[in-house]
């Protein structure tokens, strides 16, 4: 085994671990000194560089697994780049993947890295025509990016949920000759936050907010108004509406159920 | 794009006046008015004995939830009921934080659904 390091020149707070040939059992100890210096370097991001690996031993795999947990532990990670698919099957059928993350190429790691640990978020706007029929795809395009983000199945559903909802409003409750409406989204590892803009009738927007501020939390059979907010306002975290002559502004923050 | 909702609709065996409807795709804004169409003209026609299975419903929004609250009070009124099966569990979720779970008759599977019709009559 030959294991050489450099920081990131993406990123310093990043090393590269560069590991060669068999990682075999007798490579346990060297190993660990090596992780634990990056530690003590106050480097605690470590992107694991497999490209030219042949083989790894369970004792070294098991080497590994502690070195992640040292710097889980002091709020890092390490990540895999770069298996060949034998490697990739064998560790896979020894439960890596349950403890690493494996990427293709270091430029996914670092995707992964940003994502994770810097705050980084995803914006996206989005000017739909007011006609119901533009919803779904909007919808559903919203989920689809908060799932491959990896919020839940249960989150993913609640946030196309968050989005139908609102768009439908701005739809039904807005004024017909508004060319459009706009839809933000910023999404990022704990929460997401869409904003919809409309321009609605000043009488129902006033509805609007009459509805919220009812703190409605059920709907009864010959209730046919203001359901779908009730149904907002329970799965998200906040929801703030602003109204002036300009338009409706309604803004909802609904936290990651992981995060 | 209206979003695709399909619904297969055959009798059910042993239940007079009973109709087994089966919901595929998303109900949602886009396809509330034909849905509502679809069963009402069933109700209509007298089958108030309905079992809606949601196996492949895979989304509703609170427009969709007002038609099926729709439908279970229209039957009740007719004597009759409007029995859900087979709900999954993100949709599941939305009905009961709206409240509707209590409003409305869910069953885990079809058989059910259909054994507590029969032990109405």
């Amino acid at each position: 085994m030959r294991i050489s390091q450099q920081v990131s020149a993406h990123d310093e707070r990043i090393v590269l671990l560069h590991f060669e040939g068999d990682l075999n059992a007798s490579d346990c100890d060297a190993t660990s000194k090596i992780f634990q210096d990056i530690i003590d370097s106050r480097k605690y991001f470590i992107v694991a560089l497999m490209e030219n690996v042949t083989f790894v031993s369970s004792p070294l795999l098991g080497e590994l697994m502690g070195c992640k947990l040292r710097l889980v532990e002091k709020g890092g990670n390490m990540v895999v780049v770069g298996l060949n698919y034998d490697l990739r099957e064998r560790l896979i059928q020894m439960g890596a993947d349950k403890i690493f993350q494996f990427y293709p190429d270091t430029h996914t790691a670092y995707n992964h890295y940003h994502w994770e640990y810097t705050q980084t978020a995803q914006v996206v706007n989005i000017t739909l025509p007011p006609k119901l029929q533009s919803v779904p795809a909007v919808r559903r395009f919203i989920a689809g990016i908060a799932k491959q983000k990896g919020y839940t199945s249960r989150d993913s559903f609640r946030i196309e949920t968050i989005v139908d909802e609102i768009a439908n409003n701005a739809i039904e409750h807005g004024d017909t000759s508004q060319p459009e409406i706009t839809v933000e989204l910023r999404i990022d590892r704990k929460k997401f936050e869409l904003l919809v803009r409309n321009k609605t009738l000043m009488d129902k927007a006033n509805q609007l907010k009459y509805v919220l501020e009812a703190n409605k939390e059920t709907a009864q059979t010959g209730d046919t108004r203001g359901r779908g907010l009730a149904l907002v306002k329970l799965i998200s975290n906040s929801i703030n509406v602003s109204i002036d002559k300009s338009g409706t502004e309604v803004k909802i923050t609904k936290m990651r159920e992981d995060s | 794009m209206d979003t695709q909702i399909e619904l297969q609709i055959s009798d059910l065996d042993n239940v007079p006046h009973g109709k087994l409807i089966k919901f595929m795709g998303d109900l949602d804004a886009t396809n509330v008015e034909s849905t509502l169409d679809q069963v009402t003209k069933l109700i209509k026609e007298g089958f108030v004995q309905i079992v809606a299975d949601f196996r492949n419903l895979r989304y509703v929004n609170s427009t969709g939830l007002g038609i099926l609250l729709h439908f279970s009070k229209t039957a009740k009124e007719k004597s009759g009921c409007f029995k859900i099966a087979n709900v999954n569990d993100n949709v599941y979720e939305i009905i009961e934080i709206i409240g509707a779970n209590t409003l409305l008759d869910i069953y885990d599977n079809v058989e059910e659904a259909i054994v507590s019709l029969q032990a109405r009559r």
